[in-house]
């Protein structure tokens, strides 16, 4: 009767019928069959998130589409949508539909900002905001809507954004370490050992002022950096400057001309190629135009045609 | 964040009941608030699912919505699914060769939104997280970019001091005004 109706029957067991129907049909109907379904009451050009305003689960007898659903059974088709179980379990999205989503974004369009115009590219964020910052926020299904993950905050700078000298520069990678990447200048940090996000992000900050401070700052002990430590070569007062200058000398002293000074050495045209080439090839490595460039300058130092 | 908190409560009347009619009481909601909004860089939604089907849909839906509120979608890519597996015995007692394998599909759809300010955001997400259907789940990673300022010793908060621009205190940019949702 119209008891039963109300219960989408599943398909599960058909032939027992629900406790609560007692079989009696109500008052008003004529046969103990059941109503019609609503989609033969739906007009074509009906409003239709009415009928699906919100998420519900399928229902065949207000969907007028004549879906099937399910593994066919032999020599047949899929199984039609009453009763069907597959249809159920499925999430849909009848109530997304595209007339119901552009109704509900012309009614949220009003809470909406728009972007600021002077900052239409990358570049232009990254010249009026150096730093950025990175937070990740989780939605799942669960008994608990919290994530442990959501607390860990990155903030990612340029270190050509920062006011940095040479030194402030140098001192500031081998304080950073690992964070560092050289390709793209970029200084990464990622905090997360607070519970709060709020926290890690006032931390992340607090250590990138700490880092700009110290690193500007020059201790006594920093006049003790060696050789090893230093991160590129430099030739000035190095061991090859060194040799270049006293084969030099003494060929010139071979040759009987004492009365070049290590300044006009130093100075002249032979000396500064050497010096280039001898820059590259420790800084960039070895490659066919730093070997190349090195042996031109060598020739030309030692005065050998060949 | 305060603003999301404050937003459920129209918006759950707005979608249920009178999405049909273009509520003119909307409008009578929205208030303008001095704080300075956030703006972030670019908003990445990776959404995870079981069924590609699901997926596929959500993202015709989330991609609409974007392009309806005004926020340009950069980048829509499905990385490639995961698959679990594990090997248990199918007997209760003994029978040791005879196992029983299962299965876990994760498939993955990844968008991308650029340049949404701090508002848009609040509103596009929490929209487009309470219809996530069930069994989906998603992990928005934003970025932020916002000026921030460094302590110097006087322990005034100073802007960084850029190259190229002279240090001005507050942009006028970070001044945008903050729409907030109230209750009546």
């Amino acid at each position: 009767g119209p008891a039963l109706s109300a219960f989408p029957c599943t398909g599960l067991s058909p032939a027992a019928p629900h406790p609560s129907c007692t079989g009696k049909p109500r008052t008003g109907h004529s046969t103990p069959g059941h109503v019609p379904p609503r989609t033969e009451r739906m007009a074509v050009d009906q409003d239709w998130s009415s009928v699906y305003p919100t998420a519900a689960s399928f229902k065949p007898a207000s969907v007028p589409l004549p879906i099937r659903m399910g593994y066919p059974v032999k020599r047949g088709v899929p199984p039609p949508k009453e009763g069907n179980l597959e249809l159920i379990k499925i999430p849909n999205f009848l109530h997304l539909t595209p007339p119901a989503i552009r109704k509900h974004c012309a009614a949220l369009k009003d809470f909406c900002t728009e972007w600021p115009s002077a900052l239409d590219s990358d570049e232009k964020c990254e010249q009026h905001f150096p730093i950025e910052i990175e937070t990740v926020d989780y939605v799942s299904a669960g008994t608990s809507i919290r994530n442990p993950k959501a607390r860990v905050v990155t903030l990612k700078v340029k270190l050509s954004n920062l006011n940095l000298d040479d030194h402030a520069k140098k001192k500031i990678i081998k304080l950073v370490g690992e964070r560092y990447c050289k390709d793209t200048d970029m200084l990464t940090i990622t905090t997360d050992r607070c519970p709060l996000r709020r926290q890690n992000y006032d931390y992340g900050i607090h250590l990138l002022t700490v880092l700009y401070h110290e690193s500007w700052k020059t201790e006594i002990w920093e006049s003790e950096k060696t050789e090893e430590d230093m991160e590129e070569y430099i030739w000035e007062n190095s061991r090859s400057q060194r040799n270049a200058l006293d084969t030099l000398l003494r060929i010139k002293a071979s040759e009987n001309i004492t009365n070049v000074t290590k300044e006009e050495l130093l100075a002249s045209e032979i000396v500064k190629n050497y010096k280039n080439s001898v820059v590259a090839l420790k800084n960039e490595g070895e490659t066919e135009n730093n070997m190349s460039q090195y042996k031109e300058s060598v020739k030309k130092l030692l005065n050998i045609q060949a | 964040m305060a603003a999301a908190a404050r937003l459920w409560r129209p918006l759950w009347q707005v979608s249920a009941a009178a999405a049909a009619r273009a509520c003119p009481r909307a409008s009578c909601r929205v208030s303008i608030s001095d704080e300075p909004e956030t703006l972030y860089k670019r908003l990445s939604l990776l959404v995870k699912g079981h069924d590609r089907a699901v997926l596929d849909s959500y993202e015709f839906f989330a991609v609409l919505a974007a392009k309806e509120l005004g926020i340009s979608v950069e980048k829509v890519h499905r990385p490639p699914k995961t698959i679990e597996r594990f090997t248990l015995l199918k007997s209760v007692h003994i029978f040791k060769k005879h196992r029983v394998q299962y299965e876990m599909r994760t498939h993955y759809l990844c968008l991308e939104l650029k340049h949404v300010t701090g508002s848009t955001a609040a509103v596009y997400l929490e929209y487009v997280q309470r219809n996530l259907p069930e069994g989906v789940a998603m992990e928005v990673k934003k970025v932020i970019t916002t000026v921030k300022g460094i302590k110097d010793d006087s322990k005034h908060l100073l802007l960084l001091e850029l190259k190229r621009t002279c240090g001005f205190v507050f942009s006028p940019i970070t001044q945008l005004p903050n729409i907030t949702y109230s209750r009546n």
